[in-house]
């Protein structure tokens, strides 16, 4: 498995995926994804993941960036395989931590006090401009996580996706790229039919990514979706149900 | 019928809140109107008859409806009375091809918008279409101004805009006072040019370099900022600016200003540095920023300390009564705010951060404290880039200096990746600011020990006690800096669970 790609790059800006795992889990491989914008001096890293890859993930920032230049990090929700790493890497950077509002007082359970680096999101979201361009956090809420967001690079074109666009097992993992969405959809159902909250949520934030021009979505687990995918994606993910529509199978 | 293409979409878009029901039994002329008017309107219904255009109105709601008045089983001037007995504020136009002073009366009477004759001219439906736009809007604004007043902080007493994409739509009366005109139509003209109203201050919002004031707090929504003004007959005023989006309505935006000036605190943000050392000490003063910061519901952050660590959390300020003041903060903030007797709070809003002292009262259940002595924190202690902690027995250091090693008579006070901060007991002869010296850094917490060796430089120094405190910055690398990295983090944790596991 390839665990560096570089997906963008321009001479000013670019942007890398890295694919590291807890090695001991690999046989049920979630196939976790993290990404590193890298804008001028400055950069944002998306969801580090968890401590153990911690030394792994600072060992590959540091090809590319001094760690303690990165400017935000940010956490697109509160899960352990997102957000674990919170207070090493609040120490090994200064960078500020982005993340839903709805996480803030959370993150003492993963050992960090200094609520003062954190940048709240509202519900809504923010930008982030740099010239031209723009990071915009995208309202993700209940897909899965209550306080949720995507992340769009208007420079890269590139959506980062969070657990949305999660393919669990797919064959086509291995190369982190879709081939054939029909044969790697079966991988997506699965996953999204028990972790969405239903439908309307499902719509609601593909109606917000229609908004912006999106060449690559980059989701946190499996592989990434372009061009044509991209389209094919979106049109999928606005038919899924979720939890509302399973209720009573759920609760018996 | 032609027109300008530019003109056309002008008023289109102007019209496209709202829809249009014209009603007219003669065929022919019903279908060429039909045809201008789909040109102009998202929506736009036809009904042959007085009867059929009623039950049009009542199903969909027009804003506008243009009518005949001879008509087959209803007439215009009974529909236009049903209409708006239904809903007065329905802009009807009656067109007629008979000019009759009763029925001009009888119009007048039943309160509709306008009075044509026909044939209609396209000039003439154009400009009174424009009328109605205007009357529509300015109703529409009004409604969207008074829903959306209550989500503005404490908005009885401040200057009130609301903006559509960059221009004013609406104002309340004191926005109008203040800037010195009588019509929301003149302070659009004067908004056009607001970036030049709003005065340059140190830390305050105005145009300057690469801030564009507007691009400023539109990409900050909710965001509070210092801003001075001044009045038409020049005297400055510092307002506390803030602009919220309205979520339902797209586009529009209420921008509101707070007059702080009564509280004297424009003083406090000059870089004079003798005056603002003197106004620092002033409680009086001090309270004043407390107060501004209460009355416009701003978030601060209120900072403590635990060995080292940085202990961070949102509060609010409630309630002020003579110099008790009343923050709200979360339990974990009290509970080290009660292990310290002092914290500091930080805003944007502030020139500098402000100590605390003084505490009156300690409530858990409420989660609020009162205290009662503020000052301003030249030096603040919390700007901190990196986190530190006092370290355990398991990091030691020696320091070795023009070849001697100083390891015995050395302290670490706390540690983090870029510094250390050690107290000596005897400080080496000639020991200065700027001198080199090498750290070598032991942590024995695993089986295996790991040694961190360094150059370093000494940064400070200074002496309380006859103890020396000197701190060292260092620039570590690779595995020495992950190692570093690593025991922070635990330590960093061990120091949590200790503070959280306090009885108090
Ligand atoms: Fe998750
Ligand atoms: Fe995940």
């Amino acid at each position: 498995m390839k665990n560096e790609t570089i997906l963008y790059d321009d001479g000013a800006h670019k942007c890398i995926m890295f694919a590291l795992e807890d090695e001991e889990h690999q046989d049920y491989s979630l196939s976790v994804n993290q990404y590193l914008i890298i804008q001028k001096g400055g950069a944002i890293l998306i969801d580090p993941g968890c401590g153990a890859i911690f030394d792994e993930l600072y060992d590959a920032i540091s090809r590319y960036i001094d760690p303690s230049k990165l400017k935000y990090i940010f956490f697109s929700h509160q899960d352990p395989d997102v957000a674990g790493s919170i207070s090493q890497w609040s120490i090994a950077s200064s960078a500020q931590l982005v993340m839903s509002q709805l996480w803030v007082r959370f993150m003492g359970h993963y050992g960090l006090m200094d609520m003062g680096r954190i940048i709240a999101l509202e519900d809504h979201g923010a930008r982030i401009k740099f010239g031209k361009d723009f990071l915009q956090f995208i309202p993700a809420h209940f897909l899965h996580s209550p306080g949720n967001f995507s992340l769009y690079d208007s420079r890269s074109k590139i959506l980062f996706s969070g657990d949305i666009g999660a393919a669990i097992a797919s064959p086509q993992n291995l190369n982190k790229d879709v081939d054939d969405f029909n044969e790697h959809r079966p991988y997506l159902e699965g996953f999204h039919a028990r972790y969405m909250a239903g439908n309307r949520f499902c719509r609601a934030w593909v109606h917000c990514v229609r908004k912006y021009d999106v060449s690559i979505i980059a989701p946190q687990h499996g592989s990434l979706f372009k061009g044509e995918n991209v389209t094919k994606f979106l049109e999928w993910f606005e038919t899924v149900e979720g939890g509302w529509e399973q209720c009573e199978a759920l609760y018996g | 019928m032609k027109m300008d293409v530019n003109a056309l979409k002008r008023l289109r878009s102007l019209l496209h809140p709202y829809s249009l029901l014209y009603v007219e039994d003669n065929a022919g002329l019903s279908a060429q109107a039909g045809m201008m008017f789909t040109k102009l309107f998202d929506t736009f219904y036809s009904a042959a008859d007085g009867e059929e255009g009623l039950k049009l109105f009542k199903e969909h709601r027009p804003q506008i409806v243009i009518t005949d008045v001879a008509m087959p089983r209803m007439d215009g001037m009974r529909m236009a009375e049903l209409i708006l007995q239904i809903e007065p504020d329905t802009k009807i136009i009656i067109a007629t091809a008979h000019d009759e002073i009763p029925l001009l009366h009888r119009s007048i009477e039943l309160g509709v918008f306008d009075y044509l004759i026909k044939p209609l001219k396209l000039d003439t439906i154009l400009e009174t279409l424009m009328r109605c736009v205007n009357v529509l809007d300015g109703a529409r604004h009004q409604k969207i101004f008074n829903m959306n007043l209550h989500t503005v902080f404490n908005y009885q007493n401040n200057l009130l805009l609301l903006l559509h994409a960059h221009t004013v739509v609406m104002a309340n009366q004191p926005c109008l006072d203040f800037f010195g005109v009588t019509t929301v139509e003149e302070l659009k003209n004067k908004f056009k040019t607001f970036d030049q109203l709003l005065l340059a201050h140190n830390g305050f919002l105005y145009n300057h370099n690469e801030i564009d004031w507007f691009d400023e707090i539109s990409s900050h929504t909710g965001k509070l900022f210092n801003t001075k003004i001044a009045t038409i007959d020049g005297v400055p005023h510092h307002f506390i600016l803030s602009f919220q989006s309205i979520p339902e309505k797209e586009g529009y935006s209420v921008l509101s200003f707070n007059d702080v000036t009564e509280l004297g605190l424009l003083k406090l943000y000059d870089p004079n540095a003798v005056e603002r050392e003197r106004l620092s000490k002033d409680e009086k003063i001090v309270r004043g920023l407390l107060e501004m910061a209460m009355r416009n519901g701003a978030k601060v952050k209120v900072h403590n300390f635990y060995k080292g660590l940085t202990i961070t959390n949102d509060g609010l300020i409630v309630t002020m009564e003579e110099k008790n003041v009343s923050l709200k903060t979360p339990y974990i903030q009290l509970k080290a705010i009660q292990l310290s007797d002092t914290f500091y709070l930080t805003s944007d809003l502030f020139p500098m951060s402000i100590e605390a002292k003084g505490i009156q009262r300690i409530d858990f259940d409420d989660q609020s404290v009162q205290f009662s002595h503020y000052t301003l924190a030249e030096t603040s202690p919390i700007r901190r880039d990196t986190i530190r902690v006092v370290p355990d027995g398991t990091l030691q250091v020696t320091i070795l200096y023009e070849g001697r090693k100083y390891e015995s008579d050395v302290k670490i006070l706390d540690v983090s990746i870029q510094g250390m901060r050690v107290e000596f007991s005897l400080l080496p002869s000639g020991f200065a600011a700027n001198n080199q010296v090498i750290l070598d850094m032991v942590i024995t917490e695993s089986l295996r020990p790991i040694i961190i060796n360094t150059a370093a430089t000494v940064f400070r120094i200074t002496e309380a006690n006859h103890r020396f405190e000197v701190v060292f910055f260092y620039e570590l690398h690779a595995q020495g800096k992950k190692a570093l990295i690593d025991y922070v983090a635990k330590r960093q944790l061990v120091l949590i669970r200790e503070f959280k596991g306090l009885q108090l």
